[in-house]
């Protein structure tokens, strides 16, 4: 590279004036600091592309910037469209313990390149009711594949009908041993995103099934921690925050959830009573059929039905023996000592399907037993979907956040 | 990928344009007039190319364009100093192998 010094004057005639410096012109000065931003562009850009190319960390942060517009916009991008794969969808159906297991693979088209030599995997339970055609998962399975990601959509007939089932950890179990044998994916580059109560069910599944140890990570969404402390929220209609105890309304969706839960560990004429209070469009049991339901029963139904505030916890105390166990099956509370590998939580403040206190719980039980774990709280989403109309201030400060859970969960891929 | 290489191809003649207006490219090492414009650019538009090519087949398609920058940044401002480097070095040893 030239560097251009100021132009002295070389003159031996001793009669002359000493020898000056010769300023350049201001046109000139202004063409000579042009010319060295524009090197300086050059090598900052040469720097920057080529250490999101050559550092495997890079990767990694390359892969990361090209999804998150997409997590918060909800849309692909155009430079994730043009850069990315052409996505391939493949829909199989694998058998567990509790019945079919409904895989959805959206993976890159091209073959796996050379470097690193094989792909990273992620089985994403979308929660109860079947979201394999919601757009905002069908664009965060589309854009992880066009990053280079195999997306592994699962449900069950039980997730389906809104229900959990403890049964269903063998059915997550089963779609990550089907994603480690995938053409192209690493065995040991496969982790779990669980949104909702779809965490649960990989909390389990990590801890007590054959996947225990395999697993690259554990990212849960607007999960639970304990089904009896959630429980106890939807009676009081209220989370205790620090100490203090703060209004909450829940949503619809998880009542019918929990209903369809406790239904199960009653005969069919109570359980129907008590699935019917929290269906849509069906009206709530007269008084004469409450009545008739067992102590247990009325008091499930009262804590689903938020009408009994103060007396949440005597409830939740009055729930039978039968109950009780089906929710300690279903809390990863009960299995958080065997959860081997590493956990991002992550919450919505406003959440008004699971209450964000849950994930807190969760942070402070794996704090507790010293595993390697990460806790985000986000005020972008709405349960586990983006908000609409967002502003930029809250955008940058979640985005931030989200940008370095996302890039911990693609460091697998590199 | 003929979308993806039509963007390369432009990433190549900016990256040359600049390499000229920065006096980085073939008119600073003494090409003179169009020939050293048009050398530039080749550079550009055809390491650019190859780079893009290149990471896509070893990184996978989301690599192509950063690899492109980079190789492509490199090509216009090394292959005119290289080729300087070696004009001066045979300039030299011509003499002496007289």
């Amino acid at each position: 590279m030239s560097r251009e010094p100021a132009i002295t004057r070389d003159d031996t005639h001793s009669d002359d004036p000493p020898p000056r410096t010769i300023r350049p012109s201001a046109p000139r000065r202004l063409r000579d600091v042009g010319r060295w931003l524009v090197r300086v562009l050059l090598v900052l850009v040469a720097l920057v592309s080529a250490a999101v190319t050559v550092v495997p960390q890079g990767r990694g942060a390359l892969r990361a910037a090209m999804l998150l517009p997409a997590l918060i916009s909800a849309s692909q991008p155009l430079v994730l469209t043009m850069n990315g794969d052409e996505v391939r969808h493949t829909a199989v159906t694998v058998p567990s313990k509790g019945g079919p297991v409904y895989l959805d693979v959206y993976e890159p088209a091209a073959p796996t390149p050379p470097i690193p030599g094989a792909r990273e995997g992620v089985v994403i339970i979308p929660g109860v009711g079947d979201n394999r055609h919601e757009p905002q998962v069908i664009n965060l399975v589309e854009s992880m594949a066009r990053s280079g990601i195999v997306a592994m959509l699962m449900t069950t007939n039980t997730l389906i009908a809104y229900e959990l089932s403890p049964v269903d950890a063998d059915a997550v179990a089963q779609a990550v041993l089907t994603l480690e044998h995938w053409p192209g994916v690493g065995a040991d580059r496969v982790g779990i995103l669980g949104f909702s109560a779809g965490g649960a069910l990989a909390s389990l599944a990590d801890a007590e099934t054959q996947i225990n140890g395999h697993l690259a990570f554990l990212t849960f969404f607007g999960g639970y921690f304990n089904a009896e402390s959630l429980l106890l929220d939807f009676g009081r209609r209220a989370l205790d925050v620090n100490g203090k105890l703060l209004p909450w309304k829940p949503d619809p969706v998880p009542l019918l959830v929990l209903a369809n839960i406790i239904a199960s560990t009653l005969p069919s004429q109570e359980a129907s009573v008590l699935k019917d209070a929290f269906s849509n469009g069906v009206s709530p049991p007269t008084a004469a059929e409450l009545a008739q339901l067992s102590p247990a029963a009325q008091a499930a139904y009262h804590l689903l039905a938020g009408d009994q505030p103060a007396r949440a916890a005597a409830n939740v105390n009055a729930l039978s023996p039968k109950m009780h166990d089906l929710l300690r099956a279903l809390s990863p509370s009960t299995v958080v000592q065997g959860i081997s590998a590493p956990v991002y939580l992550l919450h919505d403040q406003s959440d008004p399907f699971v209450p964000f206190t849950e994930s807190r719980d969760f942070d402070a039980a794996l704090n507790h037993l010293g595993k390697p774990h990460e806790f985000v709280e986000f005020s972008i989403f709405q349960h586990v979907e983006v908000k609409s109309g967002l502003g930029l201030g809250a955008l940058l400060g979640d985005g931030i956040r989200l940008y370095r859970v996302v890039y911990a969960l693609m460091e697998p891929s590199i | 990928m003929l979308q993806l290489s039509l963007f390369w191809v432009i990433l190549g003649l900016i990256f040359g344009t600049l390499a000229q207006a920065a006096r980085l490219g073939f008119s600073a090492r003494g090409v003179q007039g169009a020939q050293g414009w048009l050398a530039t650019l080749g550079v550009g538009i055809l390491l650019s190319l190859i780079g893009g090519w290149l990471g896509t087949a070893l990184l996978g398609r989301l690599y192509g364009t950063p690899t492109a920058l980079w190789v492509g940044i490199l090509g216009v401002v090394v292959a005119p100093w290289l080729w300087a480097r070696l004009r001066r070095s045979r300039g030299i040893a011509t003499p002496a192998q007289e």
